[in-house]
């Protein structure tokens, strides 16, 4: 990531239009943490997301492609990728579930964690954060509210089937508190290639009384 | 369903139909009753093509009463793809209308004695069969639209492609959507094959006239029926993940798990996943006026299908399954949802099977017969299948024989067939299961079923790498039981996690046909099936060294987490040790 002044594109759109930016939670963003910490705390504490939707609804997690089953005893690194999805269909979407009857399955693959939990030392750092399935609208409005990394080449490519309604006037951009059009922010994001912006993308209902 | 409708297509003076009572097959459906009547009435060592295979078509237990999720039909034979005993099943109509007509199955047997064709009628008043020399080498789109024009609108057809007529192992039969399109498949083992062996290019069904089955306890029934429901609306997979994007929610989770087998099984990722994720088609369907969510029978309450338009918002395919997407997709290095959509409807409009086609495809890449990604001689492949060109001809007879007139070394199948969308270097349970079940590799063969709930086994610890081969035969066990009740198998997730649920399925049985089924009487059915089969397989030539995976599995690790398949041949010897 560049170091330097954080630049950042805010997108103000209607509640439908969000489901346009929904491509950037597959495909991948960075967000910011303290690093060393275990997925619990970066879960709860850090993304702020509540321990019994975790423990209901994120029944499938991964670290760097491997399943995990212990989030207590999982550490978030530098670097690291943190796939998020709700409970899948089929054999190999049962064995993926944390704990689940069939986990055995994968365990040649299945995260182990090398480290230990309590002595671990925390610094500033970024992850990956991949969203799926029903956690895209259950989470993805969370995530955008507060802030997401995207490489500015690839959000130019992922919001490009959006921007013809965003310069159509339905919506608002803001390149850090100043509005922008929509050629504009096409522009800005070519400019920066693959460095890292700060997105937010905020529902009208949530900014307009 | 107390009758069993047989036509001897090889009787003197042409096709003769019987009717016969159930008899020593009563209280069998599904799966149950096409191995039963396949292993009691066929010669294990006939060739799948001649006169002394049959062809049984077998709707479920509950299918044609207002059970929901009971319109799965199942179809036996010996298999021309795998040599062994198979089992293909699909949705669609036709179970909810043959058992309303009160037929436990179809079975074709004998064979013409001359190369025709014949279509096949069965209302209220009986079944009639009629050479029809006009639909020879018709697509399924086409026969079914000759067969409307016929027969009207009120119908369920069951049909073969071209690929069926020209008795290609990948062939598939088609059974016709509640669009009347012929978009459900008994996709794998070559089924479409034997239907064509037997000159049957169409079995037209009407139910007009025809009632509701009724159960023996109405009201229990019902009242098990509306807690079944609950329980399949209320689960997190069956009542929002499948209804929001079909199966093909797992392709961003498998590719995630490097499980998800790319370039022919070279790789466990595959960079243009989200591309092609079920969240992916969903949207698009949604943006171009299909469906994302849509039932393939009458009764389907999980409705996990879809309808895929095209860029202009006409009919494209039906939403295509997550295996198909991924045989045509990441195995081939194609990453455009609207060309595999199109690979989709040719495979259903020709009759072929989606998984043995992708996997076909990825090996004649492999072989340098077209390069992978590319999307346009892939097209082209599957449309020399559909014309009978000497390549089409190869490529319809699936993966094992393409490898060989290619000269391939990484074919990936067991006993014949196509290994479906889960890498078993990742997934090693789901590669005990691929090696041993009777069917060839099949990932439905050992499903995720509630070995706990049926009282399966013992208990295993999911959180160790032991006892894989134990809990893969638990779950067959439990695979063969449910689909011997002729149920979608998607009901699995929400009996698995929800005891209830299961006891519901089972109060339906008991109300309907007056019985006590527990779960371990389930279970035991489940082994009975699961012996039969493998008996007959024996007797067809089949032993232990057939029940392995491709050696290459255990040589070449896959990327991303660079794992081979390490479960050792003799712990695979012990699969069926019960």
């Amino acid at each position: 990531m560049q170091s330097g002044p954080t630049i950042s594109l805010t997108f103000i759109v209607s509640f439908g239009a969000l489901k346009g930016f929904f491509p950037i939670l597959q495909q991948g963003f960075f967000v910011r943490i303290m690093t060393g910490s275990s997925l619990e705390q970066v879960l709860t504490e850090q993304m702020g997301i509540e321990e019994g939707y975790i423990e209901k609804r994120i029944s499938t997690i991964f670290l760097n492609g491997r399943p995990v089953d212990n989030l207590h005893g999982t550490l978030a690194h530098d670097g690291s990728i943190l796939s998020l999805s709700a409970a899948m269909p089929g054999l190999v979407g049962a064995t993926m579930r944390r704990k689940g009857t069939y986990a055995s399955f994968r365990s040649a693959i299945a995260y182990r964690e090398e480290n230990d939990v309590g002595t671990r030392r925390k610094n500033e750092g970024l992850i990956e954060v991949k969203l799926f399935n029903l956690l895209m609208a259950e989470l993805g409005p969370h995530f955008f509210k507060r802030g997401i990394y995207v490489r500015a080449d690839e959000l130019s490519d992922l919001i490009s089937p959006i921007m013809a309604d965003l310069r159509q006037g339905r919506g608002l951009i803001l390149f850090g508190d100043r509005p922008v059009s929509a050629d504009a922010v096409k522009e800005i994001l070519k400019d920066m290639g693959p460095d890292l912006i700060q997105v937010f993308v905020i529902g009208q209902k949530d900014v307009v009384p | 369903m107390d009758k069993i409708l047989r036509i001897d297509m090889g009787a003197e003076g042409g096709p003769k139909i019987t009717e016969s009572p159930v008899g020593a097959y009563a209280g069998l459906g599904g799966r149950a009753l096409t191995s039963s009547v396949v292993a009691s009435e066929v010669d294990p060592l006939c060739h799948p093509l001649s006169a002394a295979n049959k062809l049984v078509i077998a709707p479920g237990l509950l299918s044609g009463s207002i059970a929901a999720m009971s319109g799965r039909i199942s179809v036996g034979c010996k298999s021309p793809l795998t040599g062994g005993i198979k089992e293909a099943n699909s949705g669609g109509q036709p179970a909810q209308v043959l058992a309303r007509l009160n037929y436990a199955a179809i079975v074709l047997e004998g064979k013409p004695k001359e190369d025709t064709l014949y279509k096949v009628f069965i209302n209220k008043d009986g079944a009639k069969i009629a050479e029809d020399k006009s639909l020879n080498m018709l697509s399924n789109y086409q026969v079914v639209e000759k067969m409307k024009g016929e027969y009207g609108n009120k119908i369920a057809c069951i049909s073969i492609g071209q690929a069926g007529e020209m008795r290609l192992s990948a062939a598939s039969i088609a059974f016709t959507d509640m669009e009347l399109r012929p978009s459900r498949h008994a996709g794998r083992g070559g089924v479409g094959a034997v239907m064509g062996s037997k000159g049957v290019k169409v079995i037209v069904i009407d139910d007009s006239g025809c009632s509701t089955r009724q159960p023996k306890d109405p009201e229990k029934f019902k009242a098990a029926n509306i807690k079944f429901i609950e329980g399949l609306r209320s689960h997190p997979v069956t009542g929002q993940a499948l209804p929001a994007y079909g199966t093909n929610v797992l392709t961003n989770i498998v590719n995630e798990a490097g499980a998800y087998p790319t370039y022919n099984f070279k790789q466990g990722r595959f960079q243009g996943a989200a591309k092609i994720s079920g969240e992916t088609y969903a949207e698009l369907e949604t943006k171009r006026g299909g469906l994302a969510t849509h039932g393939c029978h009458s009764g389907c309450v999980i409705r996990c299908s879809g309808i895929f338009n095209d860029k202009d918002g006409h009919f494209l395919s039906k939403q295509p399954e997550y295996e198909t997407v991924w045989a045509h997709g990441g195995n081939c290095g194609i990453d455009d949802p609207d060309k595999i959509a199109l690979l989709d409807f040719l495979d259903d409009d020709i009759g072929l099977d989606t998984i043995e086609m992708g996997v076909t495809i990825g090996v004649a890449m492999d072989g340098g017969l077209i390069q992978f990604g590319d999307v346009d001689g892939a097209i082209n492949l599957i449309k020399e299948v559909g014309k009978g060109t000497p390549l089409g001809r190869i490529i319809g007879s699936g993966a094992a024989v393409t490898g060989k007139v290619l000269g391939v070394e990484k074919v990936p199948v067991v006993k014949g067939q196509a290994l479906p969308a889960y890498d078993p270097r990742a997934v090693q349970g789901i590669g005990v299961t691929y090696a041993t079940s009777p069917m060839g590799a099949d990932h439905t063969a050992g499903y995720a079923i509630a070995t706990n709930i049926l009282k399966v086994g013992g208990y295993v610890d999911p959180l160790k790498p032991e006892g894989q081969v134990e809990l893969s035969r638990n779950l067959q066990i439990a695979t063969a039981a449910v689909d011997s009740t002729g149920m979608c198998i998607f009901i699995a997730f929400a009996i698995m996690d929800q005891p209830e649920t299961f006891q519901a399925l089972l109060d339906m049985l008991n109300a309907f046909y007056g019985l006590e089924l527990t779960a371990e009487g389930v279970a035991e059915l489940g082994k009975k099936v699961l012996k039969t089969e493998r008996d007959f397989n024996m007797h067809a030539g089949f032993s232990q060294i057939h029940d392995r995976l491709p050696g290459f599995f255990k040589t070449e690790s896959l990327s991303p987490h660079n794992v081979t398949f390490q479960v050792k041949d003799e712990e695979l010897d012990t699969a069926f040790n019960w």
